[in-house]
């Protein structure tokens, strides 16, 4: 039966159900749209975080009390460099400033740019415009999102800060940081460290926390102990915990869809089982006709895999088709509310086009095979009884 | 339709957008997220209402 007449005749079933297919089409693409969106958001953002975390320091030192960080002596820097296997002891300082009209907040993150690297690395993000006169007063670098909201405040050039000890502290808004780094950069305010100390209100032996590398992977779980050992308040954080926080995160929300998917998708075979073995449906009455004028079952079962295969393959290129142009050409207007939130400032992400072929091919089997056996299994019963039958 | 995913994905400016970002840590050695969700980031602690409010990256700094 794999001849031109059975691909003919095919063809004229497809066309007559069209309306049955085309239902049946557009909730799948749905179903798919929605799943592949989410997942596409998930790996896209799990991308960019391990892209970025390559070149985070392996581990961070700070100081507990009670539970909560608090400033973390800067003496703690000199300590650990006489540790044998650290290097690239970095101290940070950030803090998160509350815009207390609107409740919003912004990161601000103070940078020594005495350092020589921090220069280049300035030059580099900010490469239009004339470095030297960043430094010639007090000003900062901000983010998309900090731009658009102090815009809308009517702090087109500047901000004054209030800082802990009373006092206002006047920063001009020198230049605003690439959008690319939205994701991580769009509620950020970069400053020059005192500055930064001064707005957050800690002393100039006080850092927030303190960066460092130890190159050799196979000492890190005995640096911790080492460390911890240093002082009683002293918190260790590496890497590997920071990337595995953001794994669970997203696995969980992306997980969380899955299985809603599961369930629709569950649903949705159950209402296609029922719907094919119906007993006095003109299904049963068209396989009986067709066992009636000879074909074989296996002919049977052939013709209905083969439409059923169209309309799936149809529907998941349609589904994962229209989800990746939602999510990497424009941006996932709703859905990415989800992953990036909207209590805040508002984030515009251009995300980086991740498709993950295990994830695809994953939600192609889950979608594919009991759509397959919802429609064969009916058919099958139908076409193994006697055509008179079948066709009463 | 396939032809049209792969030009986007061979035409989008992936170093581009990488290397920014990861200037971005490299300069500011963060790569706490600019989001404000899956963790409490309110005006108000939800979670504990009297106590202090948490920061974006407490969830994992202050484990």
């Amino acid at each position: 039966m794999t001849n031109n007449a059975f691909w003919h005749f095919l063809t004229l079933q497809l066309f007559k159900e069209r309306s049955k297919h085309t239902s049946v089409i557009l909730i799948s693409v749905m179903i798919l749209f929605l799943l592949s969106s989410v997942l596409f958001i998930s790996s896209s953002i799990r991308f960019s975080l391990d892209e970025t975390l390559k070149v985070q320091p392996d581990f961070v030192v700070s100081r507990l009390q009670g539970g909560s960080s608090i400033a973390t002596p800067l003496a703690w820097g000199d300590e650990l460099l006489d540790i044998y296997g650290i290097s690239k002891v970095t101290p940070r300082v950030y803090g998160r400033y509350y815009f207390t009209a609107k409740e919003k907040s912004f990161l601000i993150v103070g940078v020594d740019f005495m350092e020589e690297q921090s220069h280049e690395r300035l030059q580099k993000l900010i490469e239009t415009t004339d470095i030297k006169t960043f430094f010639g007063g007090k000003q900062m670098l901000v983010g998309a999102g900090v731009k658009t909201y102090l815009e809308a405040h009517f702090y087109k050039s500047s901000y004054n800060f209030l800082t802990p000890d009373g006092t206002f502290e006047k920063v001009k808004i020198f230049n605003t940081l690439p959008t690319q780094s939205n994701l991580l950069a769009n509620d950020m305010m970069v400053m020059p460290i005192d500055l930064a100390r001064k707005v957050l209100g800690l002393g100039s032996e006080e850092v927030s926390d303190i960066t460092f590398n130890v190159p050799n992977p196979d000492e890190w779980d005995m640096m911790t102990d080492k460390l911890s050992a240093l002082h009683y308040d002293l918190h260790v954080v590496n890497k590997n915990e920071v990337r595995k926080s953001y794994e669970n995160l997203y696995n969980y929300k992306g997980g969380l869809f899955l299985m809603l998917f599961i369930i629709v998708l569950g649903t949705f075979a159950l209402i296609l089982y029922q719907r094919y073995s119906m007993v006095y449906s003109s299904e049963r009455r068209h396989i009986g006709l067709l066992r009636a004028l000879g074909w074989s079952i296996n002919d049977v079962l052939k013709l209905k895999l083969i439409e059923t295969l169209i309309v799936v393959f149809s529907s998941f290129i349609l589904g994962v088709f229209l989800a990746y142009v939602y999510v990497f050409m424009v941006g996932a207007p709703i859905l990415r509310e989800i992953f990036l939130g909207g209590q805040n400032l508002d984030n515009v992400v251009s995300f980086v086009p991740v498709v993950d072929f295990s994830v695809l091919s994953s939600i192609f089997l889950i979608y594919a095979l009991p759509f397959i056996a919802a429609v064969l299994v009916p058919v099958w019963r139908v076409s193994v009884t006697d055509p008179k039958e079948a066709m009463l | 339709m396939v032809f049209a995913m792969g030009a986007h994905a061979l035409l989008f400016p992936y170093t581009e957008t990488t290397q920014s970002m990861r200037t971005m840590t490299e300069l500011t050695y963060m790569t706490s997220l600019s989001t404000s969700v899956a963790y409490d980031e309110l005006a108000f602690n939800a979670t504990y209402p009297e106590m202090p409010t948490l920061g974006r990256m407490d969830f994992i700094y202050d484990k």
